[in-house]
Formats: structure tokens, sequence, C-alpha cells
């Protein structure tokens, strides 16, 4: 069982071979990040799979400016769609500048399951995890690649996390 | 006005208790925790009609006896409580063995409560109408909820609409609203049902300055409906969502709801057959008819109607919602109440729950056994 934690949260992972902040600051720990490149928060490797980890943690009221399902007016409309897309651009550059820096540690070789932990709804949840698939993209979406950059990608929050991933609980820390 | 109803021993419900907002209340729950059943019940109690008839043309029991709506395990009669805004009361009770039950109230003038089932009924005015079909042949083909909404349907307008949008205030928001959302308006003349195609704009007039016709919409509307040429057509061929908004606007017409009323709205599922663009219109709908006076109580399965309530509520204008999510307990099955007048504090959301099982089953797929 490895502990980290995190951003307020504390994660267990159950037969992870490693696990660690990944964008740690800290100039005095082996796993200090420091290249001018985004990062993830959390990457744990299992025998099968890396699992990249990004969490976003928003308050109730926050959250609703990303429901680009319901607006009250077009304006409104116009401006939950742009931070909906701010926060996903942010969750895919995320992403793929962390597989850029895996990939110049030579830790690619096993399928990448990016899971992204926010506080919204699983409704909201959903709409942003069919985004981000688009775009990251899952899956070998390109004819000329060979390899995938993300084998999937999960949008979930706390209480569905603790349900779809008993092995690794997560809990926040106060 | 209802303020709470309080049941035990009788249906679902082995004891169960909700209090309501003179706003709009929105019962959600999984299948089976008995949303309609809370709707019949309010509806039965506050009818003016038998109680045993009305329980058993509501329900149907599956044999036909009072026994059919008593409590599975149930000790003790079988009650319905419900209190008005003025601590008044209505209850019935029966007994498992008993045909008939007894109903004793102190609420009056309650108004005839308008009860709005799943089923879409406009399109079935026309053979009620004609007495095609035998009181005994509608009574197997339909539960009370739908004959009872066909009457008032059918009812006699006690005015012209125009004249109601332009003389009370209040309709004029509602119903030039409804109209609008759907394009038109139902009329029923005689044996005659249609859909008429218009919409209601503010008349102008030469001879009033603006300044008069300023002062003079402060104090009434100036509507008239502009009907398009040629435009009615049957009922039957209109869209059902545009039926079910059509129910509202009819309702309002023949002063089931709304006009000087206390009575109370109960509406199953506003969002069967209903395209979801409709929805935020039907919200605004509502909570327009709430602005003017009408309580209103819903069950819901849809995620995008609860979401526009919680969009759309303005505090400023006094709108008021209670959530109430019913469950079942898992240590004795029974069915509980959560009550909170807040969206996100609606725990245990058995319409976001849906959402939730989508994305178990794409990490299932995904994943597979990892973290399992």
């Amino acid at each position: 069982m490895i502990h980290v934690e995190t951003d307020g949260f504390r994660f267990e992972f159950d037969s992870a071979i490693e696990a660690f902040v990944f964008d740690e600051k800290d100039k005095t720990k082996s796993t200090f990040h420091g290249m001018p490149m985004k990062g993830v928060d959390v990457v744990a490797e299992f025998e099968e799979a890396y699992v990249y980890i990004e969490i976003k943690e928003y308050n109730d009221d926050r959250a609703s400016k990303y429901d680009i399902n319901n607006s009250s007016s077009q304006t409104e409309l116009e401006q939950k769609k742009e931070c909906f897309k701010w926060l996903k651009d942010y969750l895919k550059y995320k992403f793929r500048d962390s597989y850029l820096y895996r990939h110049a540690e030579g830790k690619v070789d096993k399928p990448i399951h990016y899971i992204c932990l926010l506080t919204f709804d699983n409704a909201l949840n959903s709409k942003f995890s069919k985004s981000l698939k688009q775009e990251l993209p899952v899956g070998s979406k390109s004819i000329r690649w060979n390899i995938s950059l993300a084998k999937s990608c999960q949008v979930l929050n706390l209480e569905r996390w603790n349900q779809c991933f008993p092995k690794w609980p997560v809990s926040k820390i106060a | 006005m209802i303020k709470g109803i309080a049941l035990e021993n009788f249906a679902a419900f082995k004891k169960l208790e909700l209090k309501f907002t003179s706003g709009i209340n929105i019962i959600i729950g999984e299948n089976s925790c008995g949303k309609t059943q809370i709707l019949k019940s309010i509806y039965a109690l506050s009818s003016e009609q038998n109680i045993t008839d009305k329980l058993l043309g509501l329900f149907k029991p599956h044999n036909g006896n009072l026994s059919g709506l008593y409590h599975r395990g149930g000790k003790g009669k079988a009650s319905i409580i419900i209190e008005d805004s003025s601590g008044q009361f209505a209850v019935t009770e029966f007994g498992p063995r008993m045909e008939a039950a007894k109903k004793e109230s102190s609420i009056v003038n309650s108004g005839q409560p308008v009860l709005l089932p799943t089923k879409e009924v406009l399109s079935l005015l026309p053979a009620i109408q004609a007495t095609t079909a035998s009181k005994e042949v509608l009574s197997a083909l339909f539960d009370d909820s739908v004959i009872d909404l066909c009457h008032m349907l059918l009812s006699e307008p006690d005015g012209d609409l125009t004249e109601a949008v332009n003389n009370d205030p209040r309709l004029g928001g509602v119903i030039p609203m409804l109209v609008k959302t759907i394009g038109g308006k139902f009329e029923i003349n005689g044996d005659e049902h249609s859909f008429v195609k218009g919409k209601f704009i503010e008349k102008t007039s030469s001879n009033i300055s603006k300044a008069q016709s300023a002062q003079a919409y402060s104090d009434f509307n100036n509507f008239e409906f502009k009907k398009e040429k040629s435009s009615e057509t049957s009922v039957t061929m209109t869209a059902e969502g545009y039926r079910k908004i059509g129910l509202l606007q009819r309702l309002i017409d023949t002063g089931a709801l709304v006009k000087g009323k206390t009575n109370i709205l109960l509406w199953d599922e506003p969002e069967s057959n209903m395209n979801p663009i409709l929805m935020k219109l039907l919200v605004q709908c509502m909570l327009e008819l709430t602005r003017n006076g009408q309580q209103i109580i819903i069950a819901t399965h849809d995620y995008v109607l609860l979401k526009w309530f919680d969009l759309l509520i303005n505090e400023k204008k006094g709108d008021h919602i209670k959530y109430h999510s019913l469950y079942r307990n898992k240590t004795d099955n029974s069915v509980e109440v959560m009550t909170t007048e807040e969206y996100l504090e609606l725990k245990p959301n058995a319409i976001d729950e849906a959402f939730g099982n989508l994305i178990d089953q794409e990490i299932v797929n995904d994943m597979g056994e990892l973290g399992k």
C-alpha cells in the first residue's frame, strides 16, 4: 500500500509499484518536477498500467459556472461555454505535458488511464468526460499513430471514486 | 395551500411525513418509492367526493378493495392526513379489512385540486365529450386522475381568455408566455376542439398618447390575440409536448387554476413526452404560476427539469422551492424522505445517480478490474 497526500486529499494505492506527487515542488525530493511544463497531481504505476490523477476542487457555487447543460440566457451560456472550455483545456494540457515528461523519463511503456477528480455532480462530470475523451484524445485516433496517448479518461467526484476504486480509497484531509 | 401530508400504513408507506412550501415542491426518488402515490393521496383528500370511491378510482388496487391499499406488513389503521396553511386538517383512515374509509375534514375553501397525470389527455377530450365511451368503459381504461382532468378541461371558461389576460395583471404574465411557448392556444367551442396558431401582442392605439399608454399599462395589460389565418389544426395533430403546456392554458382558461384560487396543482412527471428544449419554458411557466399564488407539487425523474428549477429560481421574485427525495431505508426497506431547499444538498439524488451509473459502466469498460 502506498500513500500519497496532495492538494488536501489522501490517496491509498493497493498493489501499486510506485505512486507519487507528480508536480512535486520540493527540490529536496527525488520526485521534484522542476520543468516549465504542466503536470498532473499524482502518477501511480501498477503492473498493467499507469494512472494519472488530476484534482480540481471547486465549491458548489463555482461549479455551476461550468454547467453548459443549463443556462438562463444566451449571455450566460456563452460565459459558461468559456469556463467549460477553459477547464477542459486545462485538464487536456495537464495530461499532454505530463505524457511528454513521462516520455522523456522513458515511462510510457504501459497503457495510461487519466482520472480527473472534480467536485461536480455526476451529470456534469459525464459531460466533461465526453469532451475530454474527444480532445485528449483517447485511443489511437490518427491513422498515423501506432500507440495511443491515453487508454481511457474518467471524470468523477470523490464519492464515485470510492465506489469505483475500492482498492484506491481517497479521502479529504483537514 | 397544503402545508403537509402524513401517511401511515398506506400503499408504499409505513410512516412518512412531508412538509410543503407554498411555492414549488419537487419530489424525486427511484421507481416504487411512491412519488405518484403522494400526489394521488393529496388529490384524494383535497377532493370533495366520497373518499373510498376516490381512493379506489385513483389507485385502482389489484383486488378492487381498500385492503389492496393497505401497507403490506403494517400494524393498526392506514391513515392519510393533510394540513392546510391555516392549521386545519383532513383525515382519512381505514383498517386492513375494512371496505370503506372514514374521512373527517375541517379544511374549508381549499378549491378543487388539479392533478395532471403522466398521460396526455387533451386528445381524449372529444371522445369523452361525445360520451361515446360509457362511464364503466372509461373507468376500466383510465384512473380517476385522467377522467377528472378531462371533465375539468371540458368545463366552460368563466370568461374570454383575452379579457382575462387584460383585466388580471397576474394572468398578463402567464398566459402570453404559455401561448408563446407553444405558438398558439387550444380552443374548445362546443364540440370543436382545435389548436389555433398565433400569439398575444401588445395593442397599439393611435388614439392613446405614449404617456397615457404607459399609465394604462401599469394598471392593466393591453394584449390582443393575433391569430394566424386558417391555422386551426386538430388537437391530435399537435405535438404531444405542446399539448401538455396547452393543458395549463386551458386550465387557467376554465378557471381551474390561478384565477383567485387557493387550490393545488399536482403534476406527475411534467417531462414525459416533452422535448428537452421545451423544458426551460415549461419551468418558466411553472415559476410564473407560483408567482401568481399557485402552489405546485411535481414528481419527476428528469435531470434537466430539476436543474432548470435550480437555475431559474429567483428569490427576489419570491420563488421558493423544496426538494423532497424519497428513498428506501436499507435496514427495513421502508420509504423515507430527505427534504432540502438547496439542490446541491439533495441526497440521495436518484436522478444524478443515473448519470453516476453511466460513469461506473464506462470505468468498467475502459479499466476492467483496475482499482477494484
